[in-house]
């Protein structure tokens, strides 16, 4: 017992009110009904079931829908100018990515809908199941076929390939907004708020480095780190955590040699090796660079001819910039910008903790991955591959970005019906006054 | 905010503030400071640095081809091509973007997700066999050969095939668009010269970059080669050509043609007797032969031979020169081979110096009668030797064992006997002044400017001595063309001065200038530089030249260059090489010079053959028995050819005694070139029957009388006659009847003009090869 008081694990204290210094987990206690039933919090609160639907969903935030569309439809008409030449060279037919791309974007505009309709609380009770899913999945893609000598797709004959790491993506925001809210009351705690989703995050890094996935590390430790900050992580922690981290990239980058080194030297040098090792790179500012203040006019990029590799993919914002200029890339910079923006009001007014980090959470999926695919096209970071969401081909991507969307949708209509709720009980409380005072200026 | 948290947490899930505030931390995060970064970055890029990155894009965009003219023909007089180009294809392959063919999924599903790159590599091997097999089948080339230069990845860029044909070409270009290959058809010229090794030393030849090395192909470099035209438009990485409206076309602007004064028909004739005559007098420093119209300067005629094969230069064609090359290595080989390449391709009659002999004697009678030092009738003493200033000279025996003791001569006989001595005595008394005048005069210090390359510049002290430093010994060895080196084209064209009036003509080879559409473009009048003699002399000495070749008389030195019917005048000269110092154990024989000068009809001068054969090894090294002979043999053609007029007075009439050919008793005169001189002489026409050097039978025979002017067929091949079957030629007019009999390879006897009644043989009856058939000809012609 005592050995086990050492510890510090708080959650077997069989009394709490016992010992002194679990004063401070009172308010959690308190909050928890019930007492000693905390102990085990799944079997704690045989909650109901929530509804996968709900009767009134609350109603859809206009402003949001209108800029997903706007950035959708952005995304669709450049990836149809960026596409169609390296189509036409590779098969024979311009239309081969926009037509499936546009395909993928109505069903996915159509999915969404659905989700946003649905109630995500009933959600949050597939986070665990998914994320062994996920788990399993990334094991499972290690044996796939390869594609480039790599296995990021679940490639199955027949089917549309499928990259884990964007499941792996959900997976996690959905199991740290279920977690966090579950234990919000720790999340101060080093062990709820920082060992928790570093355990959770852990084995997803290790299989992804197996793929390897390097990238989609990345975006994983942003938004776990986005989620684990918002989610209410104690600051000090976060920042030793946060330095930690950039220390040993520091670290990894400065002594790692071969292939990140000559990343790395390209980066410093994006002109130093046009012909090999830094050609995409320097080909990415000849296109974007091109571009001048009003860009070339839409449709008229050269570069897309086969000078740009993957024009239709990872640097299609470089084509963006070369056929619509500075004016043109700010104007998606501001939509992608609006969108977070958007999202994050969605957060902030989600009528629970869960909510707010979904929401959170995919905006820090869409926000960071535009970030740093704008940031390799401009030779900001070294050359990694991550896809411009809405923009870069890839259907199954775009079709689960929009049912991450989706999910974002359906907290806002919570929050907006919460909203109109409380401005209904507001309107019948100032009602109730005010027939209060009329009665009293009557009397 | 940490001791909030606690605090705020409430009794619900509810979203705290501390959650809210976070969040909206997070997002000013990402709103100023990584919109703010991205902004300043696309900022550098697009418009800071936008020259920077537009220029590099444009520049890897831009595809430059250069679109190659066609160019230009050359003609000859006749219309007949002697050089022509046309366009080829050439076949070019990138080995680096092919690949081995792409794995379906399930091939891929088979060995296991991944292949090995030997795997791989075996594949791509796989593939490049059945390509090069394809490919070699098409071109008609080894299928190894394609194989290992398409087997190399690291390569970008090998040369498959060169100079391809349309229909290939086309072929290939499909093959390569149907498997997706980088194979590139792009458009070249070749130049093709259908006659081969005819003309090749005027012509020249084209350097294998394209461009004319020389001969007329480089003297006529600008007109011929035309313009490249320029398609500037933007390609692919992988070299194809970006549809859009920033293609930029400069059309190609092709050569305009050549059309020379030389004809291939006399050319052909030229060649013929030279070749031949270079082959049988072991001629080792080649011979040349120039046919000039006296009074415009054209050439109707320039060989040199032996010579080459433009359509291929590089080879040696001598065979001796070319065993020169056998057991050398190396930079030695190297060397050797390009000295006998350049020497091959050399125009002798425009770049080589040659002692011109006693031909240049010419020159100072005409000086001397012309500045009125002396008039025709002046004689000179010749004792046999004579001394200037130490130096004697003595004249040459004239091969007929007639000893250089020549007496008192008048002009027109130092010439006919070729008298060194009077020579000397005549430039004497005019004084080196005089004869440096009309020594510069006629051109031998400077070039003819022909149109033609690497013309030989005169030397001063070889080519000329000049008047201030001439000694006494210069003027004498000058005055009979022993102490100088000229030119051929400076011989032929002052000796056209001497015959055509004295006007220096200006040589040149091309007439005119046509463009495509055959419009001209340029046209070269014939200009005289000068006057530089009068009319008087040059009527004296074309007086003197015919007696040189006293009509065909035995004991005229020119006998042997003349045919019968036709006033030929000319001069003959042999010089010794001084200069090169004695033949090889010998302290006193050098190798000479045969050369020969005629011109046809010398009472009014159309043409002039000049001809010489550098360093003969004969039983005879004279130029009246090496080069006389030829230019008869050619003026006997190219007489008829160009239709010059006969002087009936000279032509024999009624029989004529057929001369024996086939004397086994007389080498020289069974060589067939020899015999048809002596038919000349005579009258005969000729025709050679085979390709030997010597006659072996002739047709009619030795002894019998036919009528003036008959062929005598000579055999060389064989001393059976062939038979030929007679055609019937009742009813046709006698004209006709000769030609058609003449066709068949038989002589005509016909007198009168009229019908032919009957034919001495029967139609279909075989006879001999040349017999003559005696026509009876009667009444008007029908």
């Amino acid at each position: 017992m005592a050995a086990r008081d050492n510890t510090g694990r708080p959650l077997r204290r069989p009394a709490a009110p016992r010992a002194p210094y679990a004063a401070s987990q009172r308010p959690l206690a308190a909050a928890a009904p019930g007492g000693p039933a905390r102990l085990r919090p799944a079997k704690k609160q045989p909650d109901p079931w929530p509804a996968m639907f709900l009767k009134d969903p609350g109603p859809l935030s206009g402003g949001l829908l209108a800029t997903l569309l706007i950035l959708l439809a952005f995304g669709l008409v450049v990836l149809f100018s960026a596409s169609y030449a390296i189509a036409y060279y590779k098969f024979g037919d311009s239309y081969q990515y926009i037509r499936s791309q546009a395909i993928y974007a109505v069903v996915g505009v159509a999915f969404m809908l659905l989700i946003s309709r649905m109630n995500y609380r009933w959600m949050l009770r597939f986070a665990w199941p998914l994320y062994v899913v996920t788990l399993f999945l990334l094991v499972a893609v290690l044996f796939m076929p390869p594609i480039n000598n790599v296995n990021r797709w679940i490639n199955i004959q027949g089917l549309p390939t499928v990259q884990v790491s964007e499941i792996a993506k959900f997976s996690i925001v959905l199991l740290l907004a279920q977690l966090f809210e579950q234990y919000r009351a720790r999340m101060h705690t080093f062990r709820v708020g920082i060992l928790l989703p570093g355990a959770l995050l852990a084995p997803i890094l290790v299989l992804l480095r197996l793929e390897p996935h390097n990238s989609a590390m990345i975006l994983m430790c942003c938004i776990t780190a986005t989620l684990m900050f918002v989610g209410g992580a104690n600051l000090m922690w976060c920042a030793i955590g946060g330095g930690a981290a950039a220390g040993g990239i520091a670290l990894l980058l400065i002594t790692s040699k071969g292939y990140v080194q000559e990343r790395l030297a390209g980066w410093l040098d994006p002109f130093s090796d046009v012909l090999d090792s830094t050609m995409q790179t320097a080909q990415g500012l000849y296109t974007i660079g091109s571009g001048g203040w009003f860009g070339v006019g839409l449709g008229n990029s050269t570069q897309k001819h086969m000078w740009l590799s993957e024009a239709q993919n990872d640097f299609i914002f470089a084509i963006l910039g070369e056929e619509l200029g500075f004016v043109g890339a700010l104007l998606c910079i501001a939509l992608f910008a609006l969108l977070v923006a958007q999202g994050i009001y969605v957060a902030v007014n989600a009528p629970d903790r869960a909510g707010c980090l979904l929401a959170v959470g995919v905006m820090a999926q869409i926000g960071f991955q535009f970030f740093f695919n704008v940031a390799v096209v401009t030779n900001t970071i070294p050359n990694t591959g991550i896809s411009l969401p809405f923009f870069s081909s890839g259907g199954t991507s775009l079709l689960l970005l929009l049912a991450e969307m989706g999910v974002v949708f359906s907290v806002s209509r919570a929050a907006n019906k919460a909203r109109a709720q409380r401005k209904a009980a507001q309107a019948e409380e100032k009602a109730r006054r005010e027939e209060h005072v009329f009665r009293a200026d009557k009397r | 905010m940490t001791n909030k948290t606690p605090g705020t947490n409430g009794a619900s899930g509810e979203t705290s503030r501390s959650m809210k505030l976070r969040s909206y931390l997070l997002l000013g995060l990402f709103l100023l400071v990584g919109c703010g970064v991205l902004i300043w970055r696309l900022y550098t890029w697009q418009i800071l640095r936008h020259d920077e990155m537009l220029s590099a894009a444009a520049s890897q965009q831009m595809k430059d081809l250069t679109i190659t003219p066609q160019r230009g023909q050359i003609y000859d007089a006749t219309g007949k091509v002697l050089a022509k180009s046309s366009i080829v294809w050439t076949i070019t392959a990138d080995p680096s973007q092919i690949k081995a063919p792409s794995l379906s999924a399930e091939q891929l599903a088979a060995v296991g997700g991944s292949e090995s790159e030997e795997d791989k590599a075996r594949r791509r091997a796989a593939r490049i066999e059945t390509i090069a097999n394809d490919l070699a089948e098409m071109l008609d080339m080894d299928a190894q050969e394609l194989y290992d230069k398409l087997i190399d990845d690291s390569k970008q860029y090998v040369l498959l095939a060169k100079q391809v044909d349309k229909p290939v070409a086309d072929e290939i270009s499909q093959y390569a668009s149907d498997n997706n290959l980088t194979i590139i058809v792009s458009q070249d010229t070749k130049r093709e010269y259908p006659y081969g090794a005819f003309a090749a030393s005027v012509l020249g030849f084209m350097h294998a970059d394209g461009y004319g090395f020389y001969g007329l192909e480089q003297y006529y470099e600008e007109v011929l080669a035309g313009t490249p035209g320029r398609l500037v438009s933007q390609r692919t990485p992988t070299g194809g050509e970006v549809a859009n409206d920033d293609r930029v076309l400069y059309e190609a602007r092709d050569g305009n043609s050549l059309i020379l004064t030389l004809n291939a028909e006399i050319q052909a004739i030229a060649e013929k007797y030279l070749e031949n005559s270079v082959k049988v007098n072991n001629v080792t420093e080649r011979g040349v032969v120039i046919v000039m119209d006296v009074n415009t300067g054209a050439i109707l005629a320039m060989a040199t031979k032996p010579d080459f094969d433009p359509n291929d230069p590089m080879t040696i064609y001598d065979p001796e020169r070319a065993a020169l090359l056998e057991g050398l290595e190396g930079e030695e080989y190297t060397k050797v081979q390009g000295e006998e390449r350049q020497r091959q391709w050399k125009n002798k009659t425009i770049t080589d110096l040659y002692t011109p002999g006693s031909v240049f004697k010419l020159i100072t009678t005409s000086a001397l009668l012309d500045s009125g030092t002396a008039t025709v009738n002046t004689t000179f003493n010749c004792t046999g030797s004579y001394t200037v200033m130490g130096t004697s000279y003595s004249c040459a025996d004239n091969g007929y064992g007639v000893l250089g003791v020549h007496g008192w001569q008048d002009l027109s006989h130092v010439l006919q006997n070729s008298c060194n001595i009077a020579t000397i005595q005549e430039a004497q008394l005019m004084g080196k002044e005089i004869f440096s005048d009309y020594y510069n005069a006629f051109g031998f210090t400077e070039t003819t400017g022909i149109d033609l390359p690497a013309e030989q510049y005169p030397y001063e002290g070889i080519s000329y001595h000049p008047e201030e430093s001439m000694s006494a010994v210069d003027l004498a060895s000058s005055s009979f063309g022993q102490a100088q080196k000229v030119t051929p084209i400076q011989m032929a064209t002052a000796v056209c001065a001497v015959v055509n009036g004295g006007y220096l003509v200006q040589p040149h080879i091309v007439s005119q200038i046509v463009d495509n559409d055959g419009n001209v473009v340029e046209e070269f009048e014939p200009t005289a530089k000068r006057q530089v003699i009068s009319e008087e002399t040059s009527a004296a000495l074309r007086s003197m030249m015919e007696n040189v070749v006293g009509a065909g008389a035995d004991g005229a030195s020119g006998r042997n260059a003349y045919v019968a019917g036709y006033r030929i005048g000319g001069k003959s000269g042999t010089s010794e090489k001084l200069d090169q110092g004695p033949k090889e154990g010998t302290t006193d024989e050098f190798e000479k010079v045969s050369s020969f000068v005629g011109v046809v009809p010398i009472d009014d001068p159309e043409i002039l053959v000049l001809a010489f054969v550098d360093e003969p090894h004969a039983a005879t090294e004279f130029g009246s028995m090496l080069s006389a002979p030829l230019v008869g043999n050619i003026i006997s053609e190219v007489a008829p050819y160009l239709g010059i007029e006969t002087d009936p007075s000279l032509l024999p009439t009624g029989d004529v005694t057929v001369p024996n050919l086939v004397n086994p008793s007389n080498p020289s005169y069974q060589q067939w070139d020899m015999a048809q001189v002596e038919l000349n002489k005579k009258g005969f026409a000729h025709r050679r029957v085979g390709t030997g050097d010597l006659v072996l039978a002739q047709s009619p025979a030795a002894g019998e009388k036919v009528p003036a002017g008959s062929t005598v067929y000579l055999f060389t091949d064989s001393a059976d006659i062939p038979t030929v079957p007679v055609p019937n030629v009742v009813g046709k007019s006698a004209d006709l009847a000769a030609q058609m009999l003449s066709a068949a390879g038989l002589n005509a006897d016909c007198s009168g003009e009229g019908t032919v009644t009957a034919q001495s043989e029967a139609e279909g009856a075989e006879v001999k090869m040349g017999t003559v058939i005696t026509l009876t000809v009667s009444g008007a012609e029908g």
